[in-house]
């Protein structure tokens, strides 16, 4: 099965996988690092080179959540090496998508375009909602 | 705050540099100054694709950008310098003066590492450096723009009590 990878500042990731499991039920393959404050670039980049190795035949999402952090920078570092893609701006939506189409046994690109779609759908404003109603 | 901004970063461009000082101060230029990154086309690529638009960025070896940084003009506009550690920033000794605000945002922790801030760590020749330049220019540890900067005052009392 294709890994999951969460790399965020902070326990974002971690909490955003309790919460999705709440809603969709425990997962395997998911890995979640935390770029803390005073954390260090290259223990970072060993700890996410190691987690992709184990990942190395499923191939792996790495998910980050904002393009342009240091989680972000680093994780793609390693595209276009090892089965690896690299999905920026996650969210609840886009990490239960993910889930759910990992079982569908596509492509790692087709995966994340799917899951980014998805977490772009996701985004709505509630007052324009409503506006185009009435 | 002054226009030119040089700014020790070991992360270079990341959250706290795009969210903070640049749309903040909303600055167009920014040089990424690392021999590493001016040698990775990847990383470059990186870098270049992940700040805001409108936003120009240069990366260039340290000996280009002290060569550069004293024949170009610094007008007007805002100004961000990244360099990637405490002895680069020494090294640009020469070009620092009283119109550059200097300031350390993140030096991740490493082994015998003395904590300054919650993101900064240096050890003992870094912070022997780092008192050099202060004897030039205020050097101060600052984070994000939107939080007080602290200057460092401490440094002459960690050196004589040593760093054991």
């Amino acid at each position: 099965m294709i890994g999951i990878i969460l790399v965020t500042h902070g326990n974002f990731g971690a909490e955003l996988l309790r919460t999705a499991e709440m809603i969709v039920g425990a997962q395997d393959g998911v890995e979640t690092i935390a770029m803390q404050n005073g954390s260090s670039l290259v223990d970072i980049a060993d700890e996410i080179e190691s987690v992709i190795s184990k990942y190395e035949d499923s191939g792996a999402i790495v998910f980050t959540d904002m393009f342009g952090g240091s989680p972000s920078n680093i994780a793609m570092a390693y595209l276009g090496s090892r089965n690896v893609e690299v999905v920026s701006g996650i969210n609840l939506p886009l990490l239960i998508k993910a889930f759910s189409v990992r079982k569908e046994n596509k492509s790692l690109r087709m995966m994340c375009s799917e899951c980014a779609e998805s977490g772009r759908e996701s985004i709505i404003v509630a007052g324009e909602l409503l506006k185009d109603r009435s | 705050m002054k226009k030119i901004i040089f700014r020790v970063d070991d992360r270079l461009i990341h959250g706290q540099v795009i969210e903070g000082w640049i749309k903040y101060y909303k600055i167009h230029h920014v040089s990424v100054v690392s021999d590493r990154v001016a040698g990775d086309a990847l990383q470059k690529m990186i870098f270049e694709s992940s700040l805001p638009p409108g936003c120009e960025l240069e990366i260039e070896s340290l000996d280009d950008f002290i060569d550069s940084f004293t024949k170009e003009e610094h007008g007007k506009e805002f100004f961000l310098v990244l360099l990637e550690s405490v002895n680069d920033l020494y090294k640009c000794m020469e070009l620092i003066d009283s119109d550059i605000y200097v300031n350390i945002g993140c030096v991740a922790s490493r082994e015998h590492k003395v904590e300054v801030s919650n993101t900064v760590f240096l050890d003992l020749s870094e912070i022997e450096m780092v008192s050099i330049i202060r004897n030039k220019v205020d050097v101060y540890i600052h984070k994000v723009p939107w939080e007080p900067s602290v200057e460092i005052r401490n440094f002459s009392r960690l050196l004589r009590g040593g760093l054991s």
